[in-house]
């Protein structure tokens, strides 16, 4: 009985970790649509990205934990301005396909796993725990330093995030723009630039995600991909729209999986997302949180 | 109207007929090429019929391409099949799933039904490589060669039949453009309110677009297997989607002769890059971006923009 | 919208006039099938209408223009004339299309003359093969009208159809609009534009704030002090 306890917090913390990777690329892409209706497919490769700088610098140069984080960070920041300066903006202007910004950010997000995957051969990209692989002890429990590591970051980040959005004059301009952009601009905010701001934001958050969760589970140039389908479908799953509905709906997927991989199989626990897509979509499509703690005022 | 339909038949019948002539001319490797070139253009066509001329998005090709590889090939394997009783099933079960598919899928915003369709796409390949009783698992599986009046077909037969599958392909849309059909495709690209303010049924035909682009993919495929003589899941993985993709944006979303030259261009570039394994990744990012970015109306859309009257969709 | 009461003339014009924001689009919307009524019914010809979806109210003969012009920028002016043929010449279904019937062909031709013959209603047959997109704004809206008729339809709701047009196309307008009616299609007109609809109209229904206030012949109607004060506020 105890045993089946114990395997259960496991298993329960790693689909917490999991799924806090999946929440956090959610949020990310909805930093985005708040700020644009956009939505970057490349997101996955954006997470990609901070985890291949961080290893290419912890490995190759040899530099310290401490400070190939925050340059991996600041990739995924400079990706977004990338994605956003040379795609995104561009491809709005014109008259096209309505479909092409969102195949632009999936063209951005291709080249960098190209890229990246040249370089390394398409193979591992190993980053090693941050604390050790000593688990930690409390009281008859061993937890996972790193998993314990992502939950509480994703805490913090969803924390930090909603001080930005409704305690600094920043979110502020940026909720506005989302809302309405050509009102925003006669009331003399960038509109511009706060999209830009959003994809910076995103790219930090997805770099952060990625680079704290490699150590898990280790990626491959080719893994931005099904990492961006597992955030959207968390997104989904989550809420439209609503970041902290994005990040609930990542943990839920995360939880479902760790459960069906433990007592199942992996092969199980992934067909089953696309499972729950189709069953959210079908019977709550707005999102299973889909009202959660947003304003009574803007909900009608 | 019918002088430019008469000039495409025209064209149409002579490509047909040079390619038809072909085997007698050029050495197998070439075949071999133009083999892959005609079949992604049948995936390539029906891709362009949803989101060049419905307007909507699309990025799980790869989903039925796989079906229509496997299942033709599993009912030869286990069942004794033949091939030409396999396929018409091919064709009937393409139909189902793609119009099951529908529903959930295509209620779907914009962005999330890129994503939907791609999730569908990714469960199709963790199915083919996690289920062997399926599929033969990850290890892949070796396709049985057809066989007619007791002799085994070689590649010269799979050319021609792939070559008559490409034609009658590109002859049902192009048909399908300019009719009744093809203007209730256009019309809910272009505005789906003012479609339905013309009596267009927008759910029913976004739902045939939809099935026509499975059908076309599932067909597709299940020649691919056939030719390529050997399977694996890998062949459909999740990156794989974007390949008809780029296709048709480099050969002019709403066209078919651009999805036909797309699938010409982007089939035959690696091996002109010597076919660097490793490259072929970042080259279709490259090529995607660049046409997006610099050429949005494919190499046949500007052409025609500047040479005669515009065959395509702009934005609204 | 609340509690109104719209009875319309068959083979005549009848306009529906209102400040903005009186709900007068919204009441085109509703009977087009675009949103629901929560209480109350819609009557054609007999047969109630309410919860049908868009396309097959069309089908049923009612063609709608829109306010923002929503033409298929991506077609032609003679193919979005022809869209409106898709409600009443149904041979061309997949497998006959594929199979290139003479039914099928037949019935383009038929399509596209009705077409031309709308665009001729309407004034624009010379643009016939012009992108739409590339019409200049008047002749956009004039494009819509002739879709719109291109659907045979018996009653056809206008929205706002003279807005922003020259006083030339307005003319236009007012030749269409006569064509229409001795084709023997009833018309809703909702309208901003007081002298196009009192010089047009046959009988006029007056809203505000989603109430009806008045109804009546035209004279009769721009006497009436309450329309007066709703248009002009208090000062009058």
């Amino acid at each position: 009985m105890e045993k089946l306890l114990k395997d259960f917090i496991s298993i329960m913390l790693v689909g917490l970790s999991l799924g806090s990777l999946f929440g956090l690329v959610g949020l990310a892409y909805t930093v985005i649509i708040n700020a644009s209706q956009l939505v970057n497919f490349g997101q996955g490769d954006f997470c990609m990205l901070g985890v291949a700088v961080c290893w290419f610098l912890l490995s190759i140069f040899g530099w310290p934990l401490w400070m190939a984080f925050p340059i991996a960070v600041i990739a995924g920041g400079l990706l977004g301005i990338i994605t956003e300066k040379v795609m995104v903006t561009p491809l709005l202007k014109r008259e096209v396909h309505p479909f092409y910004p969102i195949l632009g950010t999936m063209a951005v997000g291709t080249i960098v796993a190209g890229g990246v995957g040249i370089y390394t051969g398409f193979y591992w990209m190993q980053i090693k725990y941050f604390f050790g692989t000593e688990p930690w002890r409390v009281k008859e429990l061993s937890i996972d330093t790193q998993g314990a590591l992502i939950i509480v970051t994703t805490l913090m980040l969803v924390i930090a995030y909603w001080f930005l959005l409704n305690k600094t004059r920043l979110g502020t301009a940026l909720r506005a723009t989302g809302f309405n952009r050509e009102v925003s601009t006669l009331m003399g905010i960038q509109t511009s630039r706060m999209v830009r701001l959003s994809f910076v934001i995103s790219g930090v958050i997805a770099a952060i995600a990625g680079v704290l969760c490699a150590p898990l589970s280790a990626f491959t140039a080719l893994d931005g991909l099904p990492l961006a389908v597992s955030g959207f479908i968390a997104l989904i799953v989550g809420g439209w729209g609503n970041p902290y509905a994005a990040v609930l709906g990542g943990v839920t997927l995360g939880v479902i999986r760790a459960l069906l991989t433990g007592y199942f199989s992996s092969a199980h626990a992934e067909l089953a997302t696309f499972f729950v897509l189709i069953v959210v979509l079908t019977l709550r499509p707005s999102g299973i949180y889909a009202g959660f703690m947003i304003p009574k005022a803007i909900k009608h | 109207m019918s002088g430019n339909r008469k000039r495409e038949v025209l064209i149409l019948l002579s490509v047909g007929g040079g390619l038809a002539l072909l085997p007698l001319l050029v050495g197998e490797f070439y075949l071999y090429v133009i083999r892959l070139i005609l079949i992604y253009a049948i995936s390539a066509l029906g891709l362009n019929i949803f989101m060049g001329f419905a307007g909507q998005i699309n990025i799980g090709s790869a989903g039925f391409f796989c079906i229509g590889a496997y299942l033709p090939t599993m009912l030869q394997i286990k069942l004794g099949w033949h091939y030409l009783t396999a396929f018409p099933l091919t064709v009937v079960l393409s139909l189902f799933v793609a119009w099951g598919m529908s529903y959930p899928l295509l209620r779907l915003r914009g962005h999330a039904m890129a994503i939907g369709t791609l999730s569908f796409a990714m469960a199709v390949h963790l199915i083919a490589e996690r289920f062997p009783i399926l599929t033969g698992g990850a290890d892949g599986i070796v396709v049985p060669p057809m066989a007619l009046w007791g002799r085994t077909m070689g590649n010269t037969f799979y050319y021609y039949l792939i070559l008559v599958f490409t034609v009658a392909a590109y002859l049902i849309c192009f048909l399908l453009v300019e009719s009744r059909i093809g203007r209730a495709f256009r019309a809910t690209r272009d505005d789906e309110a003012g479609a339905a303010a013309m009596g267009v049924d927008v759910d029913h035909y976004k739902r045939l677009a939809w099935v026509v682009n499975g059908v076309f993919a599932g067909v597709a495929g299940s020649l691919y297997a056939q030719q390529a003589g050997f399977l694996s899941p890998s062949t459909f993985s999740l990156w794989t989607n974007i390949i008809v993709l780029v296709m048709i944006v480099v050969g002019g979303l709403g066209t078919n002769l651009g999805s036909v030259a797309g699938a010409a261009i982007m089939t035959s570039l690696p091996y002109f890059l010597a076919a660097i394994q490793q490259y072929i990744l970042l080259v279709q990012g490259l090529v995607l971006f660049i046409f997006l970015r610099f050429l949005p109306y494919g190499v046949i859309g500007t052409l025609a923009r500047r040479y005669r009257r515009p065959l395509l969709a702009k934005k609204g | 919208m609340n509690r109104v009461d719209l009875t319309l003339k068959e083979g005549r014009i009848t306009a529906l006039i209102g400040p903005n924001g009186s709900g007068k689009s919204t009441l085109i919307n509703i009977i087009s099938g675009v949103y629901a009524a929560t209480e109350g019914n819609i009557f054609f010809e007999g047969k109630c209408i309410d919860g049908l979806p868009t396309h097959k109210i069309v089908e049923m003969g009612i063609a709608r223009t829109f306010q923002l012009t929503k033409l298929f920028k991506g077609m032609t002016v003679v193919e979005n004339a022809m869209m409106g043929g898709h409600s009443w010449a149904k041979a061309g279904n997949f497998f006959p299309i594929v199979l290139n019937r003479p039914s099928v062909r037949n019935e383009e031709k038929a399509v596209h003359e009705y077409a031309m013959e709308m665009l001729k209603l309407a004034g624009i047959q010379d643009r016939a093969s012009d992108m739409a997109g590339n019409l200049p704004h008047g002749q956009q809206r004039l494009l819509e009208l002739a879709r719109s008729m291109a659907t045979k339809p018996k009653l056809i709701l206008f929205d706002e159809p003279a807005a922003g047009l020259n006083p030339h196309e307005e003319d236009m307008l007012k030749e269409a609009l006569h064509s229409i009616l001795r084709m023997g299609v009833t018309i809703l007109l909702v309208e901003h534009h007081m002298r196009l609809v009192m010089n047009v109209s046959d009988w006029v229904h007056v809203i505000d704030v989603g109430c009806k206030i008045a109804e009546g012949t035209p004279k009769e109607v721009g006497k009436n002090p309450a329309v007066v004060k709703a248009y002009l506020g208090k000062e009058y």
